[in-house]
């Protein structure tokens, strides 16, 4: 199955705004539903930089998309991997895959269609400056950012 | 058994299929089920399409020669030697033409104590199945009438067998679950039905009150099925999603909009305190994106029944025992509200242009959004009590809400742009 | 005034998941790709500026 008109149509709009707001995001291999991703380079306040991937859902824009910290390979302040802390409710952090890390941003209960790449990626860009709190502090990650309630 | 004459019934369209068998009789294996201390009886010339129920007990058929004579004496014999060593009967069936080449049907209960002569009555046929009084439904108005449900679960499967009732003859049903003990208390199906498909064993049903509805099923997850469910949304005339999560609603919910079709949906919060039925007339109400976020709809509010619906929208480091906790659900006559104004809903859409009686009903569901609560608790909690009065909200009463659409919608708003998205 | 140094930004976000009172509020500026901190009555520090309060102060997970 192809994207929708209205899901190609999406896509453009999701481009476009990533433009305006995160111009090194852009979208790969496309035109397969399910395998399109959004990819970049998001830059902390204080330098540092980090890959950030972005899977399109093949119903986008009608569920959570995942996305991945692709690099650098995040530790904690004690040096153990990310990765390897697993799902982490303290840390923001779903089941990892592949490797990476994956970030929990929003929750199925709470998603909904007026919800923007950009949207997402904002909150994302907020993990980051928490993450180098934590790094900074040893407080974990939702010292900084709170929980969803359930 | 007792002194009653016993009451056999016979699928009337059958007995036809076997008079126009030609050539030479002959003995048929049918097959028939007992009840009620073997009194009443369902007997078949072939395995019905509806699941029958009952104690099975052997049946044979037989069929009159051209003459319209049967040879009753060797049917008998071939009758007492089937009868084994419990005290099941077994049914004889004699097909026969009338003068008027009417259908007849005579049976037989032969036990080890004899031959007794039995009532029969048909179930009538499918060119019968809507006439008044003796037919099985009231009304063909809704005959030709298509209608998509999502989820047939305990929202879902009384609206199915409500339209059945009221007369619609075409389903398709989608739900990938299977009918467990926890559901059984909340559904219309029972521990018979246990561990299969819930499309299924609602086809059933809806097949018990019109067997001759077509019901199409799909045990898909609307989610990962996207172009099975799209094009089943392109051939209903009414869709009614009855599922339990907000993903296949925004799914199903693009779709309406795009096969400009009506979508009813139906949810309960939880412990079903209450919950509320949305009517999208695509393009010229609000769809349920608009409804969601203008906030009437809360995810967070969402019965949960069971675990992999949790499972489903919960962060993965929610525990067990949270989880389990929010598996609250209510009892069916909480529930039974929402359906049934569902159902009325439905049956006001399917009934544009046909004359049903309850066209006046449209003039009243002004709003496309009502809420109904069943107790003052959860988000009604600060209700006031019932009382006397019809001046405020009240538990056990319908509201409509007014609900525009939404202009920034990002699904079906009129001008979306960059600025408004953001 | 603005604040853009990493212990002011996180500070902030402790605050607001602390659930206190803030005269500031964080906004994100796509031309630097920077968080900054500027005061709730702040006008717009660049024009594409935009809060990114709003997704933080509702929850992580949260709408
Ligand atoms: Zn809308």
């Amino acid at each position: 199955m192809a994207w929708s008109s209205q899901q190609s149509a999406r896509l453009r709009l999701e481009t476009d705004i990533l433009s305006r707001y995160f111009p090194t995001f852009s979208l790969r291999d496309s035109i397969i539903p399910g395998h399109a991703v959004v990819e970049g380079t998001m830059r902390s306040n204080a330098g540092h930089e980090y890959v950030i991937r972005l899977h399109v859902p093949a119903d986008l824009p009608n569920s959570v998309p995942v996305v991945e910290i692709i690099s650098p390979i995040l530790k904690d302040r004690f040096g153990h991997s990310l990765v390897d802390l697993g799902t982490s409710y303290s840390m923001h952090l779903l089941k990892p895959e592949n490797g990476v890390v994956r970030i929990c941003h929003y929750s199925a209960s709470h998603w909904s269609p007026n919800v923007t790449f950009t949207k997402v990626l904002l909150k994302i860009r907020a993990w980051i400056e928490a993450y180098e709190g934590h790094l900074d502090s040893g407080f974990p990650i939702d010292h900084y950012l709170p929980h969803m309630q359930a | 058994m007792s002194s009653m004459t016993a009451l056999v019934y016979v699928l009337e369209e059958q007995v036809r299929d076997l008079l126009r068998e030609k050539g030479s009789s002959r003995l048929i294996d049918g097959t028939a089920y007992g009840f009620d201390d073997w009194t009443v009886f369902h007997a078949y010339t072939e395995q019905p399409f509806t699941t029958p129920s009952g104690y099975v007990c052997t049946c044979i058929v037989v069929r009159s020669d051209a003459m319209g004579l049967v040879d009753e004496e060797k049917t008998l014999a071939e009758a007492r030697h089937r009868l084994d060593s419990d005290e099941r009967p077994v049914i004889v069936l004699i097909a026969s033409s009338d003068a008027t080449g009417s259908p007849s049907c005579r049976a037989l209960v032969v036990t080890r104590a004899g031959v007794t002569g039995a009532d029969t009555r048909f179930v009538p046929r499918r060119s019968e199945l809507y006439t008044r009084n003796t037919g099985l439904l009231e009304t063909s108005a809704l005959a030709a009438k298509r209608v998509l449900i999502v989820g047939l679960g305990s929202g879902g499967s009384p609206i199915a067998l409500e339209l059945a009732r009221a007369g619609v003859g075409h389903f398709t049903l989608i739900d990938f679950d299977r009918l467990e003990l926890g559901n059984i208390s909340r559904h219309v199906c029972g521990v018979n039905d246990l561990g299969r498909f819930k499309t299924l064993a609602v086809r059933d049903q809806i097949l018990q009150k019109n067997p001759y509805a077509q019901v199409s099923t799909m045990e898909v997850n609307v989610n990962q099925a996207l172009s099975q469910v799209d094009e089943a949304v392109a051939g209903c005339d009414l869709l009614i999603v009855a599922s339990d999560n907000d993903q296949s609603r925004f799914n199903l919910n693009q779709m309406s909009l795009n096969y400009n079709k009506v979508a009813l949906y139906g949810r309960a919060i939880t412990r079903a305190a209450g919950g509320d039925v949305l009517r999208v007339r695509p393009w010229k109400g609000p769809c349920y994106n608009c409804i969601f976020s203008s906030g009437l709809v809360d995810g967070r509010e969402e019965e949960m029944s069971q675990k992999r619906q949790a499972l489903s929208v919960l962060p993965a480091y929610v525990e067990e025992d949270k989880i389990n906790s929010m598996i609250q659900v209510g009892l069916s006559s909480d529930i039974a509200p929402i359906a049934n104004m569902m159902t009325k809903m439905a049956l006001v859409e399917l009934s544009r242009g046909i004359e049903t009686g309850i066209s006046t009903v449209d003039e009243d569901l002004a709003s496309d959004f009502y809420v109904w609560a069943n107790r003052r608790e959860e988000a009604y909690g600060n209700w006031p009590r019932m009382g006397f009065k019809w001046t405020h909200p009240s538990i056990l009463r319908w509201y409509g809400a007014r609900v525009d659409r939404d202009p920034n919608c990002m699904v079906c708003g009129s001008h979306i742009t960059e600025d408004s998205v953001i | 005034m603005e604040e853009k140094d990493s212990k002011s930004v996180q500070d902030h976000l402790t605050q607001i998941t602390q659930g206190k009172q803030t005269t500031k509020k964080l906004v994100f500026d796509p031309r630097t790709q920077e968080l900054i901190l500027v005061d709730v009555k702040a006008p717009q520090v660049s024009p594409d500026a935009v809060t990114a309060d709003d997704p933080t102060r509702d929850g992580f997970f949260a709408r």
